[in-house]
Order: structure tokens, then C-alpha cells, then sequence
């Protein structure tokens, strides 16, 4: 296992696979995903857009469709295997156990109800409890991510919100079944730095007040560098790099990474030209032999072309994929 | 205080020296309910400020980024600019000429600029293909005559961005984000533009594509002389494109520097906050503190100051008086009474 005690964990990803499946075509999505959340915990996720960080988090959530569908692994849940739930047990989960946040908070929010009407609708599905009772929880809950004067802001429209207030309701809305697990997809990117850091503060809130585990999906690293523990850096649909955010962003092992950090333009740092991984991402259902990165590595060897690399523990407990870094197979 | 003490262009570009020059430039949208439920409700008609007296120039082969929370203004700016919006007050003046508001996108006058989207999916008509789209305006131009002409000048434009030929004939959907923000250049840049709006070109793309975007935007500056209006919400992509750069906050420009010394001594309290709560990746597990308080109501603006209810410097000065554009030494400027009254954040 990846860079954390499965033991330990609250969420364990084990080997996933992942096909998207048409009449067409049959291609590889995710392959042999392993990735691990302990409670209190925040996991960042990142990587070129379509390198699978949403399918994993769909996955997760159990809310894979097709054509997309898995093939292989498991995922447990506090000591349960949850990917064979029924449908029905796996919305009840969702619910209550899992939360989640999507990108564009409106999308989330329905725009003709009350900010109050979906708080406390949700509410009471996910804990049965009565009409008084979740107006208070959900008083509660507006409290919990900051929303100023909670009460009255009850009676207000999503469009009478700011973006990163509209973002706190969807994060309170994801709170309402106390969840242990919550997967964030792209929480951030909507909105601007200022709200930005708000969101990503709350999170990291609720992940270390909660002791909730967090699986945040996001392409900014700044993002990732303040917030996560724990980074998995993924590509093609494999994770390349995973372990500790200090090692994996300060000092980055898989090819792949180090590309990533070095093209982050930094305020002060002033190059001419930012450095730059040539060439594109491989398409699914367009994957090179071997390793997938290897068409764009500078350290490609031979078995490369070949062989996919294995997940390697390093000393420092970073887990990469690369033949360069283990070495060649014997 | 009278408009005369106001500065009616900053002094980061001299006016005469700029290609691009926007003046007291104002844009109100009616947001309004309809009239029906205003009637029965009894509320009152309702207007947004998008866009507040606004004023700038820049420099032939410049570049101005522009900064500023979601909802700021920024892309008003750029599309009163680029015509797609007509201002409801102040002038734009491009290469000399007065800018007419006629709106229409591809009129004579705005023939030099163009304009790079956010989204180049949704700014690529899905059922062209790239050629058409690419080579479109070169034909509506006059650029070209003959189809053979236009593909070839195509396949130019292409190689230019980073593509193939070949992709000519393919359509938009089977492109990479990446792949398609390169087309949308080739697109722009078809019709030999003077002044390319960027409006946060690469927010959709991750870095490593997105290094390879502003890598191309700049070599393609250099060879082709362009000047930039470049809008992003990160900072640091912003430090990485701009020369001069201006901090938007409610419609309003608040403070408009050298790139320089905007970063090194931002002089508006909320370009220091701003600049504060960046995330970093050299800040591995310190959550930067978030900017308190909420971006205000745009349709209702705090008095005074807009900044004020954020701002760790707010004075009843702040509250009731609204701070005019004050000319900063190193040229640029910045509206904030704390500013004026010397008062700084401890
Ligand atoms: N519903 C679907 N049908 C077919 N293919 C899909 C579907 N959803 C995702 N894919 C494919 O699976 C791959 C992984 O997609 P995914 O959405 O997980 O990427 P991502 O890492 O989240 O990217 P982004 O940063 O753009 O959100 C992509 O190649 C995508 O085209
Ligand atoms: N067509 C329109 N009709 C009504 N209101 C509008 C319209 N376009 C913009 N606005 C309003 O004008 C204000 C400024 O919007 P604008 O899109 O210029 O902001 P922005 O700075 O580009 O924000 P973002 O970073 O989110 O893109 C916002 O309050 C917005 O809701
Ligand atoms: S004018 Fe006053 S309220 Fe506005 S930014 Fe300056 S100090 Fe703050
Ligand atoms: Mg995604
Ligand atoms: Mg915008």
C-alpha cells in the first residue's frame, strides 16, 4: 500500500480499475489506483486535466456511470467494502457518511429554493430528525462555515450570496449527514484567491476539528501546498507519485512531478520562459506501452517502453512509478 | 474635490504613448426583476456597477494584467474594450481613433484587436472544423481570396501555436483544453491583430499546459509586437505576463503600479491583502490567513470607500468619502485615504 497505514485507515482505495466501455471501444480510465485517507487527514489529489482525479472521486462516492465502470479493486470505508453496495445503500452512505463538494457551487444549489429550504431538506433526509430541530441544525451549520448571521441569511436566495459564501452553503450542505469522508472536487476553482483561501481554510477546519478525512481534487498546488498532508499526484490514470506534500512538492521524484512544480509561475521568482513538460498528455484509449509518461520523459530508459513501472516505497515513505527512480527490473 | 484633481489617465503609460487608451470608462447593467414582479413586489428597479471610472493606457507592446475578486469588473473592462458590451459612459481610443460603441464585434475600427476566452470550447463553434474557425476571419477580412490561399495561411498560423496541419481538419471536441486555447490564438491572431484581450486564458487549464500556453503567448508577443490586456485572478501568472498591473475591487481601479513595485510595495490595503493570501507552494502546511469579511453587494456598494467593511485601516474618513485616484512617484496610482493620510498597516 501507498505511502499510509491501510490499517489505520478511514478510506482505502485498493488496486481500482476503471474502463470506460462503448459499443466502440473498450479503453483503460484508472489502472490500479491504491491510495489511503486516515481520519483527520487531508489527501490532495492532483495531475493534468483527464488523468482520472474525478473518476477516482466519483468512484469513490459511488457514482461511477456508464460507459465508464470498474473492472477491478476494492474500496473500503471504515472497515467496509463499499464499492459492491446496493445503489440505494451506497445514496444512504453518501448521505451520511460521505460528503461531497463540487466545483460550481451553483449547480449544486437549486436558485428558485431558500438557502434555509435545502439546508434543512437535507438535513432531515440524511437524520430523520424533525422540522424544528434541523432549522437549528441548520443554523448550526451556516454558523460552522462562517455564514454572518446565520438565522436570517436562512430565508435568502443562492443569488443573494457572494461565490465563496455560495461555496460555504455547499460545504455546509455536504456536512449535514456528519461525514467521516469528504471528497472535494475542484471546490476552489470557481472562485477567486480571497474566497479561495476561505474555502480551503474551512476544509482544513473540518478535516482537524472533525477529524474527518478530506480528498481534495485540485489543479492548483499552491492550493495542495497549504492544505494537504498527503499529495497523489496522478497521470494517465495511474497515481505516479504519492506520499508526504513536503517530499512530493519540495522535493519531487517522479518525472512527471518534477515537470509539474517546475512550470508553477511563482510571484518574485521572474524566468523568461516557465519550463515546460513537452508534448500532451496521452488520450484514453491511446496509451503508449510501458510507462505512460515515457513518449514525454527526458529519463526514459529502455524497459520503459516496455514495461509499466511498479509503485516503488521510498525510504522517506514516497511511493513512485518509475523505472528511472527503483531501478530496472532484475 | 473636483474631477480636475482626479488623474484622468495614470501615469504608468502617458497617454500619447499609448496604444490602448480607456477613460473614466463606467458600465451599468439593469438587473432588474421584471416589471411584473417589481409592480407586485414592490421593489425597485436594480442596477450593477460593473465597471466605475475606470481609467488606462498601455503601451504598444505592453502588457497590463488586471487583477481582482470574482464579480470585480475585469471581464467588462475587456469586453466594453473588445466591443461585445457598449460602455454607459467614457471613451476608448485604440492606435489613435476613438473606439465607437456600436458593439458589433467585428467592426472596421476594432479590426486590430482581438479577443482570447477563458473557455475555448465554448468560443470555438463545435461543428467547424479548425480550419473553418482559424481561417474565418481571414476571409471576412479580406486577408485572403481564395480557399487555397486561406489554407495555407492556416497551416501557418498552426505550426505558429504549436499544432500540425493536419489538425486543421479535425474539430474542436477531439483537442485537449490546451490544444484548443492554442487554436483559439491561431484564431486570433488570424486577422494580424495590434492589441490581444487575454481574459483569464489559462484558468481553465492545469500549470503544466497552461506553462505552455503563457510561453507561447509571449513568444508570440515578442515576434509580433503585441500589447496585452492580460486578466487572470493568479497573481503569479499575472507577475509572470505583465509589465504594469492593475488591482480591480468593486468596478473600481484602486491601485495601478509597475509590476515591480505592485508586488515589492503594494500600496492599496486590499493589494496587501490580496498579495498575502495567495496560495504558495513554498508555503507547504501554512494556510494562508483568508481575507476577512465578504465581497460586498455589488448592487448596493458600501458609502465611501468600497473596501472599507474589509479593511484593517478604515477610517470615518473611509466610510463616508469616496478616496480619488492619487499619482504614486514611481508612476501608477492608487485611491485609498490611508494611503493620503500616510497610515500603514502594522
Ligand atoms: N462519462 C465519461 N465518459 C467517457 N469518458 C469519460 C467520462 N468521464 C471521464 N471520462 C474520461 O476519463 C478520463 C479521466 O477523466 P477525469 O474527469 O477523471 O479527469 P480529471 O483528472 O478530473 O481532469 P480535470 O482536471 O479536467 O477535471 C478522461 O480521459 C475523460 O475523458
Ligand atoms: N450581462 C450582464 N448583466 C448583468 N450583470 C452583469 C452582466 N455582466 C456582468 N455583470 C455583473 O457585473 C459585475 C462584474 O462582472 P464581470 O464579469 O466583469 O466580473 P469579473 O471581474 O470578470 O469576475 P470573474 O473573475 O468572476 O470573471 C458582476 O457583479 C456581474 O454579476
Ligand atoms: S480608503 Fe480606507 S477603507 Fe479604503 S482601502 Fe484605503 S484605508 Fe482601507
Ligand atoms: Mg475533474
Ligand atoms: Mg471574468
Amino acid at each position: 500500500m501507498s505511502g499510509g497505514d491501510s490499517d489505520a485507515a478511514l478510506l482505502s482505495i485498493r488496486g481500482l480499475r476503471v474502463e470506460m466501455q462503448s459499443d466502440a471501444q473498450t479503453a483503460t480510465v484508472l489502472n490500479d489506483v491504491s491510495i489511503s485517507v486516515s481520519p483527520g487527514e487531508v489527501l490532495g489529489l492532483v495531475g493534468e486535466s483527464g488523468a482520472g482525479k474525478s473518476v477516482t472521486g466519483a468512484a469513490v462516492i459511488g457514482l461511477l456511470e456508464p460507459p465508464l465502470c470498474k473492472t477491478a479493486g476494492e474500496i473500503w470505508f471504515e472497515g467496509r467494502r463499499i464499492d459492491t453496495l446496493s445503489p440505494r445503500d451506497m445514496r444512504r452512505l453518501r448521505g451520511a457518511g460521505i460528503g461531497m463538494v463540487f466545483q460550481d457551487p451553483l449547480t449544486a444549489l437549486n436558485p428558485v429554493f431558500t438557502i434555509g429550504r435545502q439546508l434543512i431538506e437535507t438535513i432531515r433526509e440524511h437524520t430523520g430528525m424533525g422540522h424544528g430541530a434541523a432549522t437549528e441544525r441548520a443554523v448550526e451549520l451556516l454558523d460552522e462555515v462562517g455564514i454572518p448571521a446565520a438565522r436570517d441569511r436562512l430565508r435568502s436566495y443562492p443569488h443573494e450570496f457572494s461565490g465563496g459564501m455560495r461555496q460555504r452553503v455547499v460545504v455546509a450542505l455536504a456536512l449535514a449527514g456528519h461525514p467521516r469522508l469528504i471528497v472535494a472536487d475542484e471546490p476552489t476553482t470557481a472562485l477567486d484567491v480571497s474566497i479561495q483561501a476561505q474555502v480551503i481554510a474551512l476544509l482544513v477546519r473540518i478535516a482537524r476539528e472533525l477529524n474527518a478525512g478530506v480528498i481534495l481534487i485540485t489543479h492548483d498546488m499552491g492550493v495542495i501546498a497549504e492544505a494537504a498532508d498527503r499529495v497523489a499526484v496522478m497521470y494517465a490514470g495511474r497515481v505516479v507519485e504519492i506520499g508526504p506534500v513536503a517530499e512530493v512538492l519540495g522535493s519531487p521524484r517522479h518525472p512527471y512531478s518534477q515537470g509539474l512544480v517546475s512550470s508553477i509561475p511563482n510571484i518574485g521568482t521572474r524566468v523568461d520562459i516557465l519550463p515546460q513538460i513537452p508534448g500532451v498528455m496521452p488520450r484514453v484509449g491511446a496509451l503508449p506501452e510501458g510507462c505512460a509518461f515515457h513518449p514525454r520523459c527526458q529519463k526514459c530508459l529502455p524497459v520503459c517502453t516496455q514495461t509499466p513501472p511498479d509503485q516503488h516505497i521510498l525510504a522517506n515513505g514516497v511511493g513512485v512509478a518509475c523505472w528511472a527512480v527503483s531501478g530496472p527490473p532484475q | 474635490m473636483s474631477a480636475h484633481t482626479r488623474a484622468e489617465t495614470p501615469a504608468v503609460t502617458p497617454p500619447d504613448e499609448a496604444l490602448v487608451v480607456v477613460r473614466n470608462l463606467t458600465k451599468t447593467f439593469d438587473v432588474s426583476a421584471p416589471l411584473v414582479t417589481r409592480v407586485v413586489e414592490r421593489r425597485p428597479r436594480q442596477m450593477i456597477k460593473a465597471v466605475a471610472d475606470v481609467s488606462f493606457g498601455i503601451a504598444r507592446g505592453r502588457t497590463l494584467g488586471l487583477v481582482g475578486e470574482s464579480g470585480c469588473g475585469k471581464s467588462t473592462v475587456a469586453r466594453c474594450l473588445a466591443g461585445l458590451v457598449a460602455p454607459s459612459e467614457g471613451e476608448l481610443n485604440f492606435a489613435g481613433h476613438v473606439l465607437e460603441v456600436s458593439g458589433a464585434w467585428d467592426s472596421g475600427s476594432r479590426r486590430g484587436i482581438q479577443m482570447i476566452f477563458q473557455d475555448p470550447y465554448a468560443s470555438l463553434n463545435p461543428r467547424w472544423r479548425v480550419e473553418r474557425s482559424v481561417g474565418d476571419p481571414l476571409l471576412a477580412f479580406g486577408i485572403v481570396e481564395t480557399r487555397a490561399e486561406m489554407r495555407r495561411h492556416v497551416a501557418g498560423l498552426l505550426e505558429e501555436v504549436g499544432l500540425a496541419e493536419s489538425d486543421g481538419r479535425r474539430y474542436p471536441h477531439e483537442f485537449s483544453g490546451g490544444q484548443r486555447q492554442r487554436i483559439a490564438i491561431a484564431r486570433a491572431l488570424a486577422s494580424n491583430p495590434e492589441f490581444l484581450i487575454c481574459d483569464e486564458p489559462t484558468s481553465a487549464l492545469d500549470v503544466s499546459v497552461q506553462a505552455q500556453i503563457l510561453n507561447l503567448m509571449r513568444r508570440l508577443q515578442r515576434e509580433h509586437h503585441l500589447t496585452f490586456l492580460f486578466i487572470s485572478h493568479n497573481l503569479a501568472v499575472i507577475d509572470h505576463m505583465a509589465d504594469d498591473v492593475g488591482v480591480m475591487y468593486l468596478g473600481r481601479l484602486v491601485e495601478l503600479q509597475p509590476k515591480d513595485a505592485l508586488f515589492s510595495a503594494p500600496r492599496h490595503p486590499y493589494t496587501q491583502l490580496l498579495i498575502k493570501t495567495v496560495p504558495n507552494v513554498d508555503a507547504i502546511g501554512r494556510t494562508s490567513a483568508p481575507l476577512s469579511g465578504e465581497v460586498p453587494n455589488p448592487m448596493d456598494p458600501p458609502s465611501g470607500c468600497a473596501f472599507h467593511p474589509r479593511c484593517p485601516l478604515a477610517t470615518d474618513r473611509c466610510r463616508n468619502e469616496r478616496p480619488l485616484p492619487l499619482p504614486l512617484a514611481g508612476g501608477g496610482q492608487v485611491a485609498c485615504h490611508a494611503v493620503e493620510d500616510h497610515r500603514t498597516l502594522t
